[in-house]
């Protein structure tokens, strides 16, 4: 599904991602996990087509991406949440899923079409999707009137939205509840039951572990462990990178 | 045509000097507070103006009426930040740079009122400026050229001593490099902001009463002034004083250059320092010597 | 000063710029309230649009030929603008787009051949339209709201469609709206060649509403000022908004001229009353009248 191939990034003289290769298998749950400033953002960046790598390639599904620009990606079927949220804040909670749906009539000469029946029928979809992550209520608010956990679905959602098959989380368990972290995994395990690939950055062990087939330990931007959880948990190298260092 | 050359060279480097006095406060000012102040070419205007009236309408020796200059740029400066600009420190940085536009349009309509839309000069009647011929006459020089060149030079030589040196230099340095760790280090940040506006105008002002004293005054000359300040700050990387400077040298150059050496009319010469500016950005957004570019990136 | 005010040639021309304005503010709203950037060279696109309308319609075109393309040669110049400026950071763009701005006009100014200089284009001609003649003022002014009404209708659809949506998701989160897959760059210049387009057409109403454009400072930095408030006044990213602030706005224009003060101080005092509620508006209110909240303008 993803194949990250000798990717490279440096900042002036920091390497964010140094040379890192890993491979995301179709319908799997793969967790990404590293100490802070370990690159997984950047990697995300890397992987989604908002930064260049200074080296290296990325594949998506067979395909070399490298050069693409991140709407390209975007529309061969991957799709990320961020870990600073990045909602449409100031635009209806529906209308930010509406906008990601795939069929979403955007061209300019589309405007002047009739297109009520269509519009209705994306926007039947839109409520759907915000069902299944239960702020189906909240849809004709503010984006910004939700709750910080709330936002964390709807971007999820969102994402979910687009289509995508390959989708890439950052932190969605960070600052949110354990109710709604459950609610968070469930989906997560619904939507890869029906067929999606995840790839996901998380600190929060217990989830990730729990939830990942295949965990992926990131340090200093190097791949410096990969395999099941059970193996990572009992892996020295892993251990020193975490305890050699503050503990996260 | 090389006879003309060191005459161009002269022309080139009197508008550098004059577009470097207005670009280093636009920088500092955007080093700081990261907004562009689309009113600097403005203060410019103002202190032509105030020398003006204190100099020609009253008759005030000059060493008396250029300090009154830069004490009231300076004033006009911090009373304009606390006033229009601290309430919206915190807002996005487009908030600022509106109320910058309104400010300029402000100060123009304000000297209107007060000495009319006409064209003004410093020049008496009668008087006579020292002219010096050299390089067996092809380069000419006046006195009042000689003195804006030094005067440039040692306000500049003055900022760099004040900003390497000086402990308020040292704190306006923390403060542009990260406000809120400069507060936590306990500097005064609104003194600081105070004293980077009165600097920033005050070197403005200079720099529009000596382009004044060469060439003319007009409500609108800010206009101009302003516009090639951005281009000057954009060639050399927003924020970075040296930068500024260099940014200045390419523009006094190339639009004298151009105009000297192409059939290009002396007309354009704005038009085309703009559209090099808005290419310049095509190819290299952050400017020639550009470091501080990833964090100007919209968020 | 009653009689003046109730006299109807007076109100139908203060509709007519009024309309004309409500317009301009809608199609930089575009820009502004939409996709998020401050373009400072809207005054250059009303510019083309009235130039290239007044010579082809001088040189005996069909008068909707004209007014289409005088809406087309803006919107190529938005093009224009767009492609090397719309991947920038939102400050270059101001400063790009003021630069262009200023290109324009230097052109203006300059291209004597074509535009008569400062000395501007008389006799503009009002069409006979299907027998109808809208030469005179009350016809012309029908004609105008005729004219923008469609223009506003064509843009009401558009902002309210999915295409209008995709917009908001760029002043929004441009990241983000990338991610989702969007081409922002295209949407960016579509947007941009859509309002320069309705510029340009108001730039055609405005040349035969007055029979004549051009003169020292026509299509510059006040009109800028003067349809930025608008937009800010009215509200950034509301339809009805740009429209109630062309309102007020040209309200206050025309008070002025009712105060006691001498002819000469006239322009000065509406250039600081604008400015002053400009000021005012980003400081106190910077949503406008009807305005939402925007993230680039606000906390």
């Amino acid at each position: 599904m993803l194949k990250v191939q000798n990717l490279h990034k440096a900042f002036g003289g920091v390497k964010a991602v140094n040379h890192c290769s890993f491979t995301v298998e179709k319908g799997s749950i793969t967790g990404m996990i590293g100490p802070n400033g370990a690159g997984k953002t950047t990697m995300f960046d890397l992987i989604t087509g908002l930064m260049e790598p200074d080296e290296g390639h990325i594949i998506i599904k067979g395909k070399n991406v490298t050069s693409h620009p991140a709407h390209k990606r975007a529309k061969m079927g991957i799709a990320r949440t961020f870990q600073a949220i990045r909602i449409f804040s100031e635009m209806k909670t529906l209308d930010n899923i509406v906008v990601a749906l795939k069929d979403h009539p955007e061209k300019m000469y589309q405007a002047f079409l009739p297109l009520k029946k269509k519009q209705k029928k994306i926007e039947e979809r839109a409520m759907e999707l915000l069902k299944d992550v239960g702020i189906a209520d909240k849809a004709h608010l503010n984006a910004a009137e939700l709750s910080f956990g709330q936002q964390k679905l709807l971007e999820i959602a969102r994402a979910v939205a687009t289509g995508a098959d390959l989708l890439l989380l950052d932190e969605p368990a960070a600052g949110i509840n354990l109710t709604l972290l459950n609610q968070i995994r469930d989906y997560i395990l619904k939507l890869n039951k029906e067929g999606k690939t995840f790839l996901i950055v998380e600190h929060n062990m217990p989830f990730i572990m729990g939830i990942s087939e295949k965990i992926i330990v990131l340090d200093y931007g190097q791949e410096i462990a990969v395999g099941t959880p059970e193996k990572i948990q009992n892996s020295d190298r892993v251990i020193e990178a975490y305890l050699g260092k503050k503990k996260e | 045509m090389p006879e003309i050359l060191p005459q161009i060279i002269w022309f080139s480097l009197l508008a550098s000097a004059i577009y470097a006095l207005i670009a280093t406060g636009l920088t500092l000012l955007f080093g700081i507070l990261n907004f562009i102040n689309f009113a600097h070419g403005d203060f410019a205007m103002v202190g032509a103006y105030v020398f003006f009236a204190l100099a020609i309408m009253l008759g005030l020796p000059w060493w008396i009426a250029v300090p009154l200059v830069i004490a009231c740029c300076a004033l006009m400066g911090v009373v304009i930040e606390k006033i229009t600009l601290k309430p919206v420190r915190k807002s996005p940085s487009f908030t600022p740079l509106i109320i910058s536009i309104g400010i300029g349009a402000l100060l123009q309509a304000i000297i209107t009122i007060f000495f009319g839309s006409g064209v003004k000069s410093y020049r008496v009647e009668g008087a006579e400026t020292a002219i010096y011929k050299l390089f067996g006459g092809s380069l000419i020089v006046t006195q009042s050229q000689i003195i804006i060149i030094i005067t440039t030079i040692l306000l500049l030589i003055g900022l760099h001593i004040f900003l390497k040196h000086s402990k308020t230099g040292k704190a306006v340095r923390a403060v542009a490099d990260n406000m809120e760790v400069a507060s936590i280090l306990g500097i005064n940040i609104d003194k600081t902001i105070s004293i980077i506006f009165a600097i920033a105008t005050a070197m403005a002002g200079v720099g529009g009463l000596l382009i004044a004293y060469e060439q003319n005054l007009s409500v609108t000359m800010g206009i101009s002034l302003g516009v090639k300040a951005f281009a000057a700050i954009i060639l050399g990387g927003v924020g970075n004083i040296l930068g500024a400077v260099v940014g200045a040298l390419v523009i006094g150059f190339g639009e004298n250059l151009i105009v000297g050496f192409t059939p290009i009319p002396a007309n354009f010469k704005d038009a085309i320092v703009f559209a090099l500016l808005i290419l310049m950005l095509f190819i290299r957004p952050n400017g020639l010597l550009g470091e501080k570019a990833e964090s100007q990136v919209r968020k | 000063m009653l009689a003046a005010i109730v006299n109807p040639g007076y109100i139908i021309g203060f509709l007519t710029n009024m309309v004309i304005f409500a317009l301009l503010g809608l199609s930089l709203n575009i820009i502004i309230g939409y996709i998020g950037y401050l373009n400072l060279g809207h005054v250059g696109f009303w510019a083309i649009g009235a130039y290239t309308y007044t010579l082809l319609l001088m040189n005996g075109t069909n008068y909707f030929v004209a007014l289409l393309a005088g809406g087309v040669a803006a919107g190529i110049s938005g093009l224009l603008l767009g492609i090397p400026t719309l991947k920038l950071k939102s400050h270059y763009i101001a400063i790009a787009s003021l630069g262009f701005t200023y290109i324009v006009y230097s052109l203006v100014i300059n291209l004597n051949d074509l535009t008569r200089g400062p000395l501007g284009i008389p006799g503009i001609p009002r069409p006979v339209i299907f027998g109808i003649d809208f030469s005179g003022d009350l016809a012309y002014l029908i004609l105008s709201i005729i004219i923008v009404s469609i223009s506003c209708l064509i843009i009401y659809i558009l902002l309210r469609s999915p295409w209008g949506r995709i917009l908001e998701t760029i002043r929004e989160d441009e990241i983000a709206s990338k991610s989702l897959g969007k081409n922002i760059f295209k949407y960016k210049i579509q947007a941009f060649i859509l309002s320069a387009f309705f510029a340009g057409i108001a730039g055609g109403i405005f040349a035969s509403f007055h029979e004549y454009i051009g003169g020292p400072g026509a299509f510059f930095l006040p009109q800028l000022l003067f349809i930025l408030s608008v937009v800010m006044m009215g509200g950034a990213g509301s339809f009805w908004g740009s429209i109630v602030g062309a309102a007020a706005l040209m309200t206050m224009y025309e008070a002025v001229r009712f105060l006691p003060i001498e002819a000469t101080l006239v322009g000065p005092t509406q250039q600081a009353s604008f400015a002053l509620v400009l000021i005012l508006i980003m400081i106190i209110h910077p949503r406008g009248i009807m305005g939402r909240k925007i993230k680039t303008f606000q906390k």
